[in-house]
């Protein structure tokens, strides 16, 4: 029923049915289903003062008018959200969890050292395309690499590997080999990379020994690089 | 336009047009703008048993609400904000998000 703005009343006035229905009768029907549009007689579109509301819980919503979202309580216990031109979400509470989900992109590399020299080489590398987090998902690359050393000469001395990325050094680490013959270092390093480019890249391991160490026989190096994110 | 308590109706009493502006004109016009302050004509602050509502997309940010209130809304880009008063602006988060 529509509203009609209230009249004012003067003295002396034979208020007629007419009047009657459509100043009381029509308007008071016209507030009994008001749905707060803003509109007269519809109640404000704006709510100053509410102290809660008590939401009937309900199955799935349907679309809102253009423009709107509508906002509900599901059956299930939880609120629910549906923009126009989306699709229905459940609002996220602050007790809620995530998990650790790694990608198919786990790229692994075992193989021997021997003969290193005292300039980074004898590289590990495998490249792959990281995923893309200019999203609102976000992933990191974390590199591990490890070596092990083995003295084949009787002389020690400091021993020394890097991880890269796209041909740069990202992170070095050094240790010393014992004199002994046979004797064995292990060095191992990892580094996490925050959202890399979503771009084909090359993950590098690379080894070498200072001048007068007395080289590796029958050691190994890994390099592990993979891809994980929060979910 | 402020709501006034409609006095007790005795038979013989004289209905004049000061009786009807101040009681049906007057008080339509407080309910058709009435907002759940929970004062007298402004409807109940507590609202018990609502299906839903659609809320209007807005483009802008929320204003500061006044003192111990937190204002909800929803905004243009299909997401629910809420701004408590000396609080920022927040977006609620719904549990398909990720990090």
């Amino acid at each position: 029923m529509a509203w009609s703005a209230p009249k004012t009343w003067v003295d002396q006035e034979t208020p007629s049915a007419e009047d009657f229905n459509t100043q009381i009768r029509d308007n008071l029907n016209a507030l009994s289903t008001h749905t707060h549009t803003g509109a007269a007689g519809d109640g404000s579109a704006t709510l100053n003062s509410v102290d809660y509301i008590d939401l009937d819980e309900g199955g799935s919503l349907s679309t809102p008018a253009s423009g709107h979202t509508r906002f509900a309580a599901n059956n299930d216990g939880t609120l629910r959200y549906f923009a126009e031109g989306s699709t229905e979400k459940t609002v996220s509470d602050t007790t809620h969890t995530h998990t650790i989900a790694s990608s198919t992109e786990t790229k692994t590399n075992t193989e021997s050292l021997s003969g290193v020299g005292t300039t980074y080489e004898d590289s590990v590398s495998h490249s792959f395309t990281p995923s893309d987090s200019t999203g609102t998902s976000h992933f990191v690359t974390v590199q591990f690499a490890s070596a092990t050393f083995v003295n084949a000469s009787g002389t020690g001395g400091t021993v020394y590997m890097r991880i890269l990325k796209a041909g740069s050094q990202i992170q070095e680490t050094s240790g010393t080999l014992a004199d002994p013959a046979t004797s064995l270092k292990t060095l191992s390093q990892s580094y996490v990379h925050s959202q890399p480019a979503a771009s084909s890249t090359t993950w590098a391991q690379e080894v070498k020994i200072a001048s007068g160490v007395g080289g590796t026989n029958a050691g190994y190096k890994s390099l592990i690089t993979r891809q994980v994110r929060c979910q | 336009m402020a709501w006034s308590l409609t006095p007790r109706s005795v038979v013989g009493d004289m209905v004049d047009a000061s009786w009807l502006n101040t009681y049906v004109r007057d008080n339509l016009n407080t309910l058709s703008t009435h907002a759940h302050g929970g004062a007298a004509g402004d409807g109940s602050a507590i609202l018990t048993s609502l299906d839903q509502a659609d809320l209007d997309q807005t483009g802008s940010g929320l204003g500061e609400p006044a003192t111990d209130h937190v204002r909800f809304a929803s905004n243009s880009d299909g997401t629910l904000r809420f701004r408590a008063n000396g609080g920022s602006e927040k977006t609620v988060s719904d549990t398909g998000h990720t990090h």
